[in-house]
Order: C-alpha cells, then structure tokens, then sequence
C-alpha cells in the first residue's frame, strides 16, 4: 500500500504544480494582449492618416478640374491667378472614419507641368497622436 | 516481483488518466471554474479582443481605393467618385477622345475577390448605391441580427466628388 500512496501524492502535487504554472502563463499572456492593442491601436491611426492622403489626391485633381472650369481655361495660362482660384475651391478635410484627422494646407504651387501641396496631417485622437507632412504632386494638365 | 509489475502497471494507469485529464479535459473544466468564479479563463479574453480585426477591412478598403482599373487607368476611387455623381455604377467615361463603359460593380467584384477572396463584402456609397452583397452591414427588416452578426470587420472613408462634395464610402466584410 505504501507504493501506492507515493502515486497518488505525487498525482496530486502535479496537479498542484500545473495550476501553478498555468496561472503564472496566465498573467504573461494577458500583458502579451494589451502590447498587441497598443500596436493595433497604431496602425487604426496609420490607416486613418493614409486613407486621408489618398482622398486629399483624389480632392486636388478634382479641384484643378473644377478651377479650370470657373476660369473657362483648357490650359494654364496666368499662374497666380489660377493658384488663386485653385485656393479657393481646394479645401481638403477627412472625416467619417473612427480617427479624426485633421487636414492642413501648408502651400500649393505649380512646379512645370505639375501642381505641388504642401499639407500636414494630424490625429487628434485620444488614444495616439500622429503628424505626418508630405507633398502631394498632381499633374496640371 | 508480482507486486512491482502491479504497482508499475497501476502508475502507468494513473499517469494516462493524469495526462488525459491535463490535456484534454482540464481545458473544458475552465469553462465549469468560470461558471464557478465568474472570471473568464484567459484564453476567451485572448479570442474576444481581437484589436487587429478591424484593420483587415482598412486595408481592404484602402487598397481597394487606391488600386487602378487597367482599361481606363484610373483609380477604383476616381471611378467610385463618378458613379456617385451620376449615382449609378454603370456609366460612360470620356476621356482623350475616347469612350469607356464602365461596370464597376465588375471591376470592384473582380478587385475584392482578389483581396479577400474567402469574405462576402458590401461597399457602401452613403445614400448613392452600395456593391457586393447589399445586405451585409445594413439593417434589413428581415433576419437584421443575422445580417449583422455575419460582420466580422468595417472600415470608412471620405471620397471626394467631381463637384468637390464629400460622402461616405464603407466597406463591411463578413
């Protein structure tokens, strides 16, 4: 009997050691989570400032069109008073995504055939803060 | 000697039932320890914070917008904001002298099997018109939850109009 008394606590003391060990890896991969939201959290921000870039493109070649239209031109001919015009009907913004971001118009000029904005975007979210300034070139003609 | 053969035979039994119990069983029991204290074992906290998800429609939908239609060599985002103008998905593109009838309910198809072919998909123009499968995301009448429940991620972005208005454009993925 005595063997088989050693089983059983030795039984037992293995199911002791792996509770143990288990809530131990428990509280690990829990931190592990919250490291992953901190990055996912990143990347929702990255993709809120990229899909605004993308529009504001998208918002400058309709708005050379659309100033070309009001000044009844095919081609640029007086640059200031065309970049005028252009200032006036350009006004990039993003919304409708879960990250405000906000759109700014640094400059615009035309550079040889093409027109070149300068324009910083920013997050104003709670959870991460991202500035980012690029140049966005599109094709005048 | 018969005794030894007993009580190793008996530990080998005892080490399998253990093993049995540790690997297959005792996950199952968390279940019953989470009916007991009411705090969920760390594995379902793992599964149902899935932060990521949501980035797979953004980058769906990102690279849905930016990529180009090779027979107009416009981007899918310049054809989505003409179709919205003239809110119809099938329309006539004239560019350089040239005419191009555009599907996009086709080109959008074909581009969406490409990046997620396993997903069913519905992308929303706010209030102009929607492609894929129109009832995914939205609340029907009929089986609302159900549609609901087949979401698994969303994303939303701003398209720019040819008359420089805005609107909404939505991708749900189920």
């Amino acid at each position: 009997m005595k063997g088989y008394a050693e089983i059983l606590m030795g039984w037992v003391l293995m199911l002791v050691i792996f509770v143990i060990v288990n809530s131990y890896l428990t509280t690990r991969m829990t931190a592990d989570v919250s490291i992953s939201d901190a990055v996912a959290d990143s990347y929702r921000v990255i993709d809120a400032i990229e899909f605004a870039k993308l529009n504001v493109k998208q918002d400058l070649k309709f708005s050379i069109e659309e100033t070309k239209k009001d000044l009844k031109i095919v081609t640029i001919g007086n640059k200031e008073e065309f970049l005028k015009k252009l200032k006036a009907n350009f006004h990039p913004s993003h919304g409708f995504s879960e990250v405000d971001v906000s759109v700014l118009v640094n400059s615009i000029n035309i550079d040889g055939s093409n027109l070149v904005a300068n324009i910083t975007f920013a997050s104003s979210s709670d959870f991460r803060k991202a500035l980012s300034t690029t140049f966005i070139t599109q094709p005048l003609e | 000697m018969k005794g030894i053969l007993v009580t190793t035979f008996v530990a080998f039994i005892l080490s399998v039932i253990t093993a049995f119990i540790i690997f297959l069983i005792l996950p199952n029991i968390l279940a019953v320890w989470q009916f007991i204290t009411g705090h969920p074992p760390i594995l379902i906290n793992i599964v149902v914070k899935p932060e990521f998800i949501p980035l797979t429609a953004d980058h769906s939908l990102y690279s849905l917008l930016s990529s180009t239609d090779e027979q107009t060599g416009k981007s899918v985002q310049e054809l989505l904001a003409y179709a919205a103008m003239n809110r119809n998905t099938s329309f006539v593109l004239k560019e350089n002298g040239k005419s191009f009838n555009i599907d996009l309910k086709k080109i959008v198809d074909s581009k969406m099997k490409f990046l997620l072919p396993d997903f069913d998909y519905n992308l929303v123009v706010t209030n102009r018109f929607s492609i894929g499968n129109e009832y995914l995301g939205q609340t029907p009448p009929s089986n609302q939850a159900e549609q609901l429940k087949k979401v698994k991620s969303r994303s939303s972005s701003t398209i720019t109009l040819p008359d420089l208005s805005k609107v909404e454009v939505k991708l749900f993925i189920g």
